[in-house]
């Protein structure tokens, strides 16, 4: 029954190794954003762009044409003038083209940013958690900085620790990322349709509510763009709005009656009851189309 | 910075202070009595202390906290409040607070608390709105000694069963060699001599002296752990016992057999029964807390033992009160859940996590073996009530601040993943952590908190 043992010794399997610094101070996490937070600052001024940058196209055309012709008569007189004078236009068309090139970037952008839309239901499938980080930061990348997008992203990679599973992962970008941005979106739609269907009721006639109504489209188009943090140049702005009627088009004609729309139309406006009112309905309806179909084209939530 | 930890406890205060007044009825309740077990030293009142502060702050000041608790979304959560549930002393949230800020761990839990988390969510549906403008999420939890588990599985042996099982138990590594003492006492003495209370006391006292020799060893197989706790209701100086020698238990005669038999029965029925009757009270989700760290610190022997303790407890576990479990839980067909928890895993580089998430398995392979046929969902997880640790040069090392105030990198061969693999003559020695000047952020980066109760909510 005698028991006597020796203090037990152990092998420790770790190496303690003091440093010559502080511990650092960790940060407090993110706040939340609230979903109520609205960012549209520069509003109405893009039709005064519009209509300024078509004038200052058209004039400079005008005068492009004008100096051709004039170079060409001259040059038999004139020879090493012209010349000059031809050179100077070539480098100014050049720098002209360089702006259109810049512009047609800006257009295949909307393109690369709708194609890098992460499918979260494949990531789910197929990708680890390090590639699933990978896409949805390459994502990220592409997403304007001051846009709610960004927030959102930021709000989800600040969320993000090593111990999360890749499930984990694209369920929290779900919840932080893809969720708040469609939520927005929808949002920012049903305020211009209030908007579109109100511009169509008080507008005294067709051509100047087609105009109108143009207009309404694209800055629709535009800040949903901005929401899910594309923020396009002008001609990306054509691109979108080229989409979003293709998609439009793909969409069965029944949609147009869905309950969705009537409610929203008819939630965020009172023109139901009013005379006239049928254009009205109309034309937030198509615009209310309009941004839906955006919106689907952008969203990357599950069930969206 | 500063500013801000100097108004943690003040504002626990006023939250204090707001669960005086009683609750609307009319709220729709949603209530979870979520039970925390855990053996003495596991974590339980750091996690609560931890739970409470994040959820504060997430709720109140809108910090991104606890993301995977989906079921308690930030946007929704109005407010919350901490009130003692009747009857019981409320959590000392503001002295552990106080003991953080003084870069001190939070002191052992010597008695009962009981307190109550109400969360209150915005109701969202539009016509529910007006009817029903709040539904709340209540929990209550109990706060206790862990060495108070330990003895539950007392109350189904009688006095010589116990006796013999523990004599058993002494006879084995690793408790053998902190018992030598506690048997060369025995050998010497003379239990034909009618006992008094002097004699008792003394033999009482020798038995006291060898659990917390062993505890201090890190053994967790330790009973009557009540005997460790001033905190405990039972007059344990006059009415105390211990295992006698298997000579003596054998002889029904024996005098001290039958006092030590009698103070036994006492023990039962003055203390442990009403103690199981009024704490381990009806939850259908359990979390048992488990600290891998301790038995990593001493020996595979010690963490064996571990195993074995939390088989031995899982009924206790499991069922609590185990006829309301019965009528309540099988009958509802409701599902009871179960979480075993690893805590303190910031004491281990990242890297090390699945390892540990395997052993934390190998070990309630016992328990869970109890419940296995039962209608009883369980899963494993890792917790950091507090994320004191940073991340080391390697991605297997970790660097943390001592009690001396030396910041220090350490290296960790691979923890084992069961125990099997796990060598006898090695270990992990366990960190002697101070708690970091910024405990604020760091408990409220702590990790794997709302992945675990999101599990019980959902
Ligand atoms: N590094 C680290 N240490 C922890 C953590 N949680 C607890 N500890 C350590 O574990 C010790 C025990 O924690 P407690 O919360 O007091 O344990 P308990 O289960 O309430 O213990 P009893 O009240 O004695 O039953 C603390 O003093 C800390 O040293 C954690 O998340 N990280
Ligand atoms: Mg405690």
């Amino acid at each position: 029954m005698e028991s006597n043992f020796e203090q037990p010794t152990y092998r420790p399997k770790i190496k303690q190794t003091p440093l010559h610094e502080a511990q650092p101070v960790q940060a407090l996490p993110e706040k939340s954003i609230r979903l109520d937070l609205d960012d549209d600052k520069n509003s109405g001024v893009s039709l005064w762009l519009w209509a300024l940058g078509l004038g200052v196209l058209s004039i400079l055309s005008f005068s492009v044409f004008h100096a051709i012709q004039t170079i060409d008569s001259y040059f038999n007189t004139y020879p090493i003038l012209s010349s000059f004078l031809g050179l100077g236009l070539g480098a100014f068309i050049l720098a002209i083209a360089l702006l259109i090139y810049k512009e047609v970037k800006g257009y295949l952008d909307v393109s690369q940013f709708v194609d890098s839309k992460v499918d979260l239901k494949a990531l789910e499938t197929l990708g680890d958690r390090h590639s699933t980080l990978n896409k949805l930061q390459n994502h990220a990348s592409l997403v304007s900085k001051s846009s709610y997008a960004s927030r959102c992203f930021r709000q989800f990679e600040s969320a993000i620790n090593s111990d999360l599973s890749n499930h984990e992962i694209i369920g929290l970008y779900q919840s932080k990322v893809a969720e708040p941005i469609l939520k927005k979106a929808e949002e920012v739609l049903k305020k211009e349709s209030f908007v579109s269907g109100g511009l169509a009721f008080i507008s005294p006639n067709t051509l100047i509510q087609t105009l109108l109504f143009a207009w309404i489209s694209v800055r629709t188009l535009k800040r949903i763009a901005r929401v899910f943090g594309l923020r396009p140049g002008i001609t990306g702005n054509w691109k979108l709005i080229r989409v979003a009627a293709e998609n439009m088009a793909a969409q069965s004609f029944f949609d147009l009656a869905t309950d969705e729309i009537t409610n929203q139309i008819g939630s965020s406006l009172a023109a139901k009851f009013m005379e006239n009112s049928a254009e009205a309905v109309a034309a937030g309806a198509l615009n209310i189309r309009l941004g839906k179909a955006l919106i689907q084209l952008l969203n990357e939530a599950k069930h969206g | 910075m500063k500013n801000i930890l100097r108004t943690v406890s003040e504002q626990f205060g006023s939250l204090l202070d707001s669960g005086a007044n009683k609750l609307d009825d009319w709220f729709i309740k949603d209530v979870h009595k979520i039970a925390i077990t855990g053996l003495s030293r596991s974590g339980k009142s750091m996690l609560f202390t931890s739970l409470m502060t994040t959820l504060k702050y997430r709720s109140e000041e809108n910090y991104n906290c606890l993301p995977l608790l989906k079921s308690l979304p930030i946007e929704f959560v109005e407010g919350m409040k901490l009130d003692a549930i009747e009857s019981y002393e409320l959590f000392p949230i503001k002295d552990h607070i106080q003991s953080l800020e003084n870069q001190r761990w939070p002191k052992p839990t010597e008695q009962l608390y009981g307190f109550r988390l109400t969360i209150r969510l915005k109701e969202t549906g539009s016509i529910k709105k007006y009817l029903l403008p709040h539904k709340e999420i209540v929990f209550e939890f109990l706060d206790y000694p862990g060495e108070w588990i330990t003895d539950m599985p007392m109350l189904n042996k009688t006095f010589s069963q116990w006796s013999d099982s523990a004599w058993a138990q002494q006879m084995t590594e690793p408790q053998s060699y902190y018992a030598q003492e506690w048997h060369h006492f025995t050998r010497a003495f003379n239990f034909d001599l009618v006992p008094d209370d002097d004699s008792i006391a003394c033999v009482v006292n020798e038995y006291r002296h060898y659990l917390k020799k062993s505890k201090a060893g890190g053994i967790s197989l330790l009973q009557p752990g009540s005997f460790l706790i001033s905190g405990s209701g039972f007059d344990w100086e006059h009415h105390g016992f211990a295992p006698l020698p298997t000579k003596v238990t054998s002889d029904l005669s024996n005098p001290w057999n039958k006092v030590f038999s009698n103070n036994y029965q006492l023990f039962l029925n003055q203390w442990l029964k009403p103690l199981k009757e009024n704490s381990f009270k009806e939850s259908d989700k359990q979390i048992i807390l488990i600290d891998l760290f301790e038995g990593l610190n001493h020996s595979k022997l010690h963490l064996q033992q571990l195993k074995e303790t939390l088989s031995n407890l899982s009924e206790t576990f499991v069922y609590g009160n185990p006829s309301w479990f019965s009528k309540t839980v099988l009958r509802n067909t409701a599902i009871g859940k179960v979480a075993f928890v690893a805590t303190k895993s910031d004491l281990i580089p990242e890297s090390q996590k699945p390892q540990l998430l395997s052993l934390l398995q190998d070990i309630t392979e016992g328990a869970r073996a109890k419940f296995e046929e039962k209608d009883i969902e369980f899963d494993h997880f890792l917790v950091s009530a507090i994320q004191a640790t940073d991340s080391g040069l390697s991605k297997n090392s970790l660097r943390y601040t001592n009690l001396q105030d030396e910041y220090i990198e350490v290296e960790f061969e691979d923890i084992p993943t069961s125990l099997k693999s796990m060598n006898r003559d090695e270990n992990f020695p366990v960190l002697p952590v101070k708690v970091p000047k910024d405990f604020l952020p760091r408990i409220l980066n702590g990790r794997g908190m709302d992945r675990l109760f999101q599990y019980l909510l959902e």
